[in-house]
């Protein structure tokens, strides 16, 4: 279990090697997430994010795809997709004998990293997780991975389009998707899914598919130390103006670690914007976002889905709903009910005071780093969302002063 | 307050640059060039912020400088007695500015950061260290309640981003700031 590296003044924008090793050995985390925040300082002094035409972009895919098929396809209609702030997306068209179907014009996405994004994850990863899921919840199909960035400029996988919104026409939203509004039958007609498929996703036994990239942690503790030393070491790679506040909350989290009862496979970011339905039958049509998804504990992403910043006023103006769709002890009620588990409170309170701790360690911390260092194709909107941050972190300290 | 003018500035600009300047219909040419009178315009802002203080501060030394000497050329002048009034108080009050304005705003800044910082060491040494009980709950008092003043000045700054749940109920910014002399 780490305590905080003060080393003088590092220089944050050209990490020494010493120093990024100081950092590891401080710290104790999941073998691949250290390999990934390595990668990450090791790159950091490089260039800042250059624009990608959609034509490069286009070859890369090629090339991509031509290491895993041969050279029978024909890439068509590559356009941007908007939205997100920590990924690039492209879509296309495949033209190709797809396996099991035979000719098939498939629309695929890219989803690329820019230089340096606003959360250091594994393309890897996201794509086991995603096959791991693909028969239990609703999920594009996930093609191929490019890692290491060999054939594209940065890491990227390449999955199909998911047809669906994340919010329908007649709803209200703010940047990224946040504070999304949903009309009362919306909401009546998707929460039901939303909370059995969350219900389906940690119940779903992990054992015997390829989850290679990841490692469960051992019974006891490790599942929760694991979380605070990648967040508390992502903080002193990052952050410019320290916030005591934020390492009080590490010694109160080291503290009350909670022992993870039964490892789940865990989304990490499972919240209304990051799914896709269609409005015609209101039918859920793919869970997206998986990049933060770990071996771990349910009650993160119960904490996660429950945050105030994904929560929006009912009709009443008084009621506060989880995700814009139900309030907070009906959403535990019918999750309960669906999983067959008991929500522990202490664990739960745990994990939103942990949510709350990465989310603002994001914000004010990679988006700052991120933004100055320009490494980012919306280094506008990750500027943007530190406003958020201040939010989230006033959220944080009512938690801690809550106590259990 | 890592949300500062700095770090918006230069994401606005390269927005501008990279992906709304050639967005721009070539045709339209008002609209080419006034995005590029913007983005000048926020490139002088980012070079003169960090300097405007002083700038500021030097020029009024040197007012005041002037209006010692031209104090001393007019005194004999009957027709000029009104006007030399005047500017013997303002540049008396400007003097007093001037006295009172030594500090770069510039350190407060690194003061701050400076405080923050060492904060932050000391807490995780008084929790490292296991202290007694008793003194380990009032140094988290200290941070909780530093942290809630300060939580509310800077939600309130950027009240105008719309990220609270609530909005009315954070007073306005101007109601939370001292007034200083």
């Amino acid at each position: 279990m780490g305590h905080i590296a003060f080393t003088a003044n590092p220089d944050k924008d050209r990490p020494s090697p010493e120093w990024i090793s100081h950092l590891r050995r401080r710290y104790a985390i999941e073998p691949q997430v250290d390999r990934l925040l390595t990668r990450k300082m090791e790159l950091r002094a490089g260039p800042g994010y250059e624009t990608v035409p959609l034509d490069r972009l286009s070859a890369g895919v090629e090339s991509l795809i031509r290491s895993n098929i041969g050279n029978d396809f024909k890439l068509a209609d590559a356009r941007w997709l908007s939205g997100g702030a920590s990924k690039l997306q492209m879509a296309f068209t495949l033209e190709w004998q797809r396996p099991g179907v035979g000719f098939e014009k498939t629309p695929m996405v890219l989803r690329m990293e820019p230089a340096e994004s606003i959360v250091a994850t594994s393309r890897l990863r996201e794509f086991q997780l995603i096959k791991a899921v693909g028969g239990t919840v609703p999920v594009p199909p996930v093609f191929w991975c490019d890692e290491d960035g060999v054939h594209l400029p940065y890491p990227a996988l390449v999955y199909g389009f998911a047809t669906g919104v994340t919010k329908p026409a007649a709803s209200t939203s703010g940047v990224s998707g946040s504070n999304t509004s949903l009309p009362p039958d919306v909401a009546a007609a998707l929460s039901p899914q939303f909370i059995t498929q969350l219900a389906a996703i940690h119940n779903l036994d992990y054992h015997g598919l390829d989850l290679s990239a990841f490692t469960a942690p051992m019974p006891g503790t490790q599942c929760a130390d694991w979380g605070v030393d990648w967040w508390e070491r992502v903080w002193e790679e990052d952050a410019d103006e320290d916030i005591p506040l934020l390492r009080l909350a590490a010694g109160w989290l080291r503290r009350n670690a909670p022992s993870l009862e039964k490892p789940s496979l865990v989304h990490g970011d499972y919240r209304l914007g990051n799914f896709l339905f269609t409005e015609h039958d209101m039918r859920i049509t793919a869970h997206l976002d998986w990049e933060l998804g770990r071996i771990g504990d349910r009650h993160q992403d119960l904490a996660w889905t429950t945050n105030a910043a994904f929560k929006t006023f009912a009709a009443d103006g008084k009621t506060q709903l989880v995700c814009s769709m139900l309030p907070e002890p009906e959403f535990f009620e019918q999750y309960q009910k669906a999983a067959g588990v008991t929500v522990n409170p202490r664990t739960l309170h745990w994990y939103k005071i942990y949510n709350s701790f990465s989310l603002a360690i994001l914000m004010l911390g990679t988006g700052y780093r991120i933004a100055r260092n320009a490494k980012t194709h919306q280094d506008v909107l990750v500027t943007y969302l530190m406003g958020i941050g201040h939010v989230i972190i006033n959220e944080m300290r009512e938690q801690l002063e809550q106590g259990f | 307050m890592q949300l500062r003018a700095e770090i918006q500035i230069k994401t606005v600009i390269k927005a501008l640059k990279d992906v709304i300047v050639p967005a721009i219909d070539p045709a339209n040419k008002l609209a080419v060039e006034q995005a590029h009178l913007a983005m000048g315009l926020l490139n002088l802002l980012s070079t003169q912020m960090p300097v405007q203080f002083r700038f500021d501060h030097d020029e009024l030394q040197r007012l005041v400088q002037a209006c010692e000497k031209l104090e001393r050329v007019c005194k004999q002048d009957p027709e000029a007695s009104a006007e030399l009034r005047r500017l013997k108080a303002a540049r008396a009050e400007a003097q007093h500015v001037l006295e009172k304005s030594r500090i770069d705003p510039a350190r407060i800044l690194d003061s701050i950061r400076t405080l923050r910082a060492d904060i932050s060491a000391l807490i995780v040494t008084v929790e490292r260290e296991e202290l007694g009980a008793g003194q380990f709950t009032e140094a988290e008092k200290v941070v909780l309640d530093l942290s809630r003043e300060q939580l509310l000045r800077d939600r309130s700054l950027l009240i105008s981003l719309g990220n609270e749940i609530d909005p009315a109920a954070v007073p306005a910014i101007g109601t939370l700031l001292p007034h200083l002399d």
